[in-house]
Order: structure tokens, then sequence, then C-alpha cells
């Protein structure tokens, strides 16, 4: 059976889960395996606005429930490896949100995941992040 | 037990990877979707022992 929330809903939801984040969370993409209690391999490790609600600006206006991050800084020296999951974390490295990724759209070959070399910069120019997305 | 259930949270980005070897820059959308992980298999424990 499946659910619908009401806007106000989506948005207690989404702001309750990124209040967990607290001040100077990261942003973490893993190889594989990984767990949210046990992320995978760090391939790439980036800090996000240092600010409450992980830099976040809260989800607002009752209707999608979605927050938006703010500047996301990236990591210049990328320890590498292939992409498969990604995880938000605290400042003390725990955990809240980790998810399998795979790539919505793109203009590179995405057969084999996302490789990314020793080295690498990698940017996230866009965030976003929903608890309930109905 | 009736059970409620809805789509699962959503992480929703956009990478830009410089590659350190040719300077090229590229770009990905990509999205993750927040589920449950499996659960280590029980294994049952004759009485007994």
């Amino acid at each position: 059976m499946s659910v619908t929330h009401s806007g106000d809903c989506k948005d207690a939801a989404t702001n309750a889960v990124i209040a967990l984040l607290g001040t100077n969370a990261r942003l973490k993409f893993h190889a594989s395996p990984s767990t949210v209690g046990t992320p995978g391999a760090t391939v790439a490790n980036l800090a996000l606005t240092a600010t409450a609600n992980g830099g976040f600006t809260a989800a607002s206006g009752a209707t999608t429930g979605t927050a938006t991050a703010g500047a996301i800084t990236s990591d210049t020296a990328a320890a590498g490896g292939t992409v498969a999951f990604a995880s938000l974390q605290t400042s003390g490295g725990v955990a809240k949100i980790h998810c399998a990724v795979a790539a919505s759209a793109s203009d590179i070959n995405m057969t084999n995941g996302l490789v990314v070399a020793a080295g690498d910069t990698v940017a996230c120019t866009s965030l976003t992040y929903t608890a309930l997305p109905a | 037990m009736t059970e409620l259930s809805g789509p699962p949270a959503e992480l929703r980005f956009t990478l830009e990877i410089t590659r350190a070897a040719t300077g090229e820059k590229e770009i990905v959308e990509m999205v993750g979707h927040v589920v449950n992980e499996p659960t280590e298999p029980q294994t049952e424990t004759p009485e007994g022992e």
C-alpha cells in the first residue's frame, strides 16, 4: 500500500534528517562494498558549508520537501576509486545518509561506473536531499 | 498487518571531475536512493548447543 505525504510532512522529515548532520558535515563518495554503519573506502571527500543542517537550506513551502546544499568545497586531490555509494556524514565521521548512486544523466561513459583517478579534482556543483519524495 | 510504504529518500547531485592527467573536465548528474540494507542472514542454533 503506497503512501503520500502532505507538503508539510515532507518538509518536516527532510529537515529532521539534515539537522542530524550538524555543522562541518562532509559529502563522501565510496567504493563498494559500503554500508551506513561501515562506509566503504573513500574515493573523494568534500566539505559541505560549515553551518548547521550540514549546510543545507531547510526544506520549506510545504511542497516537495527538498533541501538544497550550500556551497561545497571540492576535493582537489581525490583518493580515487570507483564511485558506487555516497554518504553525508557528521563532522565526526558518522554517516547519516547513505545510498548507492548511479548516473541519472551523463556526458561520459558510465558503463563501468564513475572512476575517479587518484589526484583528480572532484567538485559537487549541486546537491539536494528529499526524505519523502511522495 | 497492513504495511504502509512510500518511495525511498533521494539524493541528487552533479559532479564535476577534473582529470589530473589531462586537465579535462567531466560532468555527471547522479542520483541515489536511500533504501534498507540487506541484513545478515540469521543462523539458527539448534537447542542444546
